[in-house]
């Protein structure tokens, strides 16, 4: 019998979910816009030492919030953690400042790509370098670890980033953070808008940079399978609250997380969570 | 003797362009630095001639005044971004281009309250020799000016081209929120734009205003370099050399051409005319940047 997303919550407390002194602690983590507008509320997850991490949800759960209160770029968007704690490496780092933050080796991949799209490929690496104050014979390696990781920007080195595909300005903008020598790495939809093919040589380089650099990735994803199949353990979040998480074979085994967001009904028929009233998915997971 | 016209068409078209050139440069660093369009770049100007008149004329030497001036607009421009524009850093670019205007109104002010609306002679800092050349008289200072302004944009283009600080400021422009996901200090980017502003004012002053009498209107030079900032485009550096020039130069043929048959009309339109019919065909400039749609 299939466990249901409460049960497994509480279970893994005890066997999957990361401890405490991971490299990425949240806890009871309450995000509000402008003061009032409550967007997250009481959630906790963490990301240890080279670990990869899937963050799913559907729009407006508030992934991106999630990912924008580590990095402390929500600030710009008059968003701030109201309560809660986020610790990284031993610092509390919730409502700091952004460049501080990836200083600290925090960098977030944002949604929508983001090149800098009058400059080349080149010089967006470059700008990423210069932030951490590299040597030229430092840089210049860090530029041929990019290109090796996407040999397709090599190629177009010079070129104007704006006039690229969407998925080489995804590797582009991967490749960008990584100049940055991250240490937890926040990408936000990297699938988005690409072909399958694409979407696959992205999660290959992602999880080729964990493996060769020990990076942690907390990815946020609409593609729950696509994310899950690259992660270690994952989390669900809805309406602002966690209401799921394990490792990635409990979340690929677990009926709900199928029906929801595999779109694999229970009966083997294909079923959207948008088919199901929100009460009913709350009764389940919350219990 | 039609060389000799044309000469001088030339000569007050490029000085003209210079001048022009030196307000408009003043724009386009704060733009390509932080993504404001700002308004009181004239009342930048204004206040740095003011100040140097004023030192001047408290007994400091006009070089010493030129570099105090020059401080004390950085500090200016430093203030105007710690005070006013901190907090919309990320913000849509016309929250501050109306915080510039607001900016523009409260230098305006402070100008005719500490200055006062009577003009002053701004010293000659060049002296007051000319040179002959094929029948036509060049103010030296001018000329001067002319090299001064042309070797500071020159300085400046290869600043944000070829160093470090330079693309981290250009990343700012492009955008304020993806600068800050790569920890490029925004604040800092803006603050240095409004502090090198306000030392490219000072040096303007100093190169153009020599022998005249300045009162606060002259902050309405910002509105003629206008056309060429826009004729340039607004990301650009070296390109409001050519735009000043393009500028300067129309101005001048049409001043000795055709306002004798438009009652001195043709030069004060032809800026403007030429203003219009930029935003109409290429409405990012000769040099600025296209925006790329993804469609």
């Amino acid at each position: 019998m299939q466990e249901t997303g409460s049960e497994m919550k509480s279970r893994n407390k005890d066997k999957t979910a990361a401890p405490d002194d991971a490299l990425l602690v949240a806890k009871n983590l309450e995000v509000r816009y402008q003061g009032s507008i409550l967007v997250l509320k009481n959630v906790s997850f963490s990301v240890a030492e080279g670990e990869i991490v899937a963050l799913l949800g559907s729009n407006g759960a508030g992934k991106s919030t999630t990912l924008k209160a580590i990095s402390s770029l929500i600030q710009s968007e008059e968003g701030q953690v109201t309560e809660g704690t986020i610790t990284y490496a031993g610092h509390r780092i919730e409502n700091d400042d952004p460049v501080r933050t990836v200083r600290r080796g925090i960098v977030q991949v944002m949604e929508g790509r983001r090149a800098l799209e009058h400059m080349s490929v080149e010089q967006n690496l470059l700008v990423a370098s210069a932030v951490t104050g590299m040597g030229k014979a430092e840089t210049r390696a860090k530029i041929d670890e990019v290109f090796d990781l996407f040999p397709v920007l090599a190629e177009y080195r010079n070129r104007q980033s704006g006039y690229l595909s969407g998925g080489q300005q995804q590797m582009m903008v991967i490749g960008r953070a990584l100049m940055t020598r991250p240490r937890l790495l926040l990408l936000d939809e990297p699938s988005l808008g690409l072909s399958p093919l694409l979407v696959s040589t992205i999660f290959n380089a992602v999880v080729r940079i964990n493996r060769e650099h020990g990076t942690s990735v907390l990815v946020v994803e609409q593609n729950a399978r696509v994310a899950l199949k690259h992660s270690d353990r994952g989390y669900v979040l809805e309406n602002g609250r966690i209401v799921m998480e394990g490792s990635r074979d409990e979340l690929l085994g677990n009926e709900d997380l199928q029906e929801f967001y595999l779109g694999i009904g229970a009966s083997g028929s294909k079923k959207n969570f948008r088919d199901v009233k929100q009460y009913r998915r709350r009764r389940r997971w919350v219990g | 003797m039609h060389m000799e016209i044309l000469l001088k068409v030339l000569y007050a078209g490029i000085t003209t362009g210079a001048i022009y050139a030196a307000v408009a440069v003043g724009f386009n660093v704060i733009y390509r630095s932080g993504r404001v369009f700002n308004i009181a770049q004239g009342e930048m100007v204004m206040i740095g001639t003011f100040l140097m008149v004023a030192l001047i004329n408290s007994g400091v030497p006009p070089w010493g005044a030129m570099v105090l001036a020059a401080f004390g607009m950085a500090t200016i421009g430093l203030l105007v971004e710690r005070i006013v524009l901190r907090k919309l850093v990320g913000q849509s670019e016309m929250a501050l281009f109306m915080a510039t205007l607001g900016i523009l109104l409260v230098l305006n002010g402070l100008g005719h309250i500490l200055f006062g609306p009577e003009p002053q002679l701004f010293p000659e800092l060049f002296g007051r020799g000319r040179w002959r050349v094929a029948g036509v008289n060049m103010k030296i200072s001018v000329l001067y000016g002319a090299v001064v302004i042309v070797l500071l944009i020159l300085a400046l283009a290869w600043f944000f081209k070829h160093t470090r600080i330079g693309l981290l400021m250009t990343a700012v422009a492009e955008s304020h929120q993806t600068a800050r996901s790569l920890g490029v200090n925004v604040r800092a980017s803006i603050a240095v734009s409004w502090a090198v502003s306000g030392v490219i004012s000072t040096i303007a002053a100093a190169a153009f205003m020599g022998g005249r009498m300045v009162s606060p209107d002259i902050a309405s030079i910002a509105f003629v370099a206008m056309p060429v900032v826009l004729l340039a485009g607004l990301e650009t550096i070296g390109g409001v050399l050519i735009g000043g020039i393009i500028v300067g130069i129309g101005q001048a043929a049409s001043a000795r051409w055709l306002d004798p048959l438009t009652e001195g009309g043709a030069s004060l339109v032809f800026p403007f005319a030429l203003m219009l019919l930029i935003l109409m065909i290429r409405p990012q400039g000769l040099f600025g940047w296209k925006t790329i749609e993804r469609i």
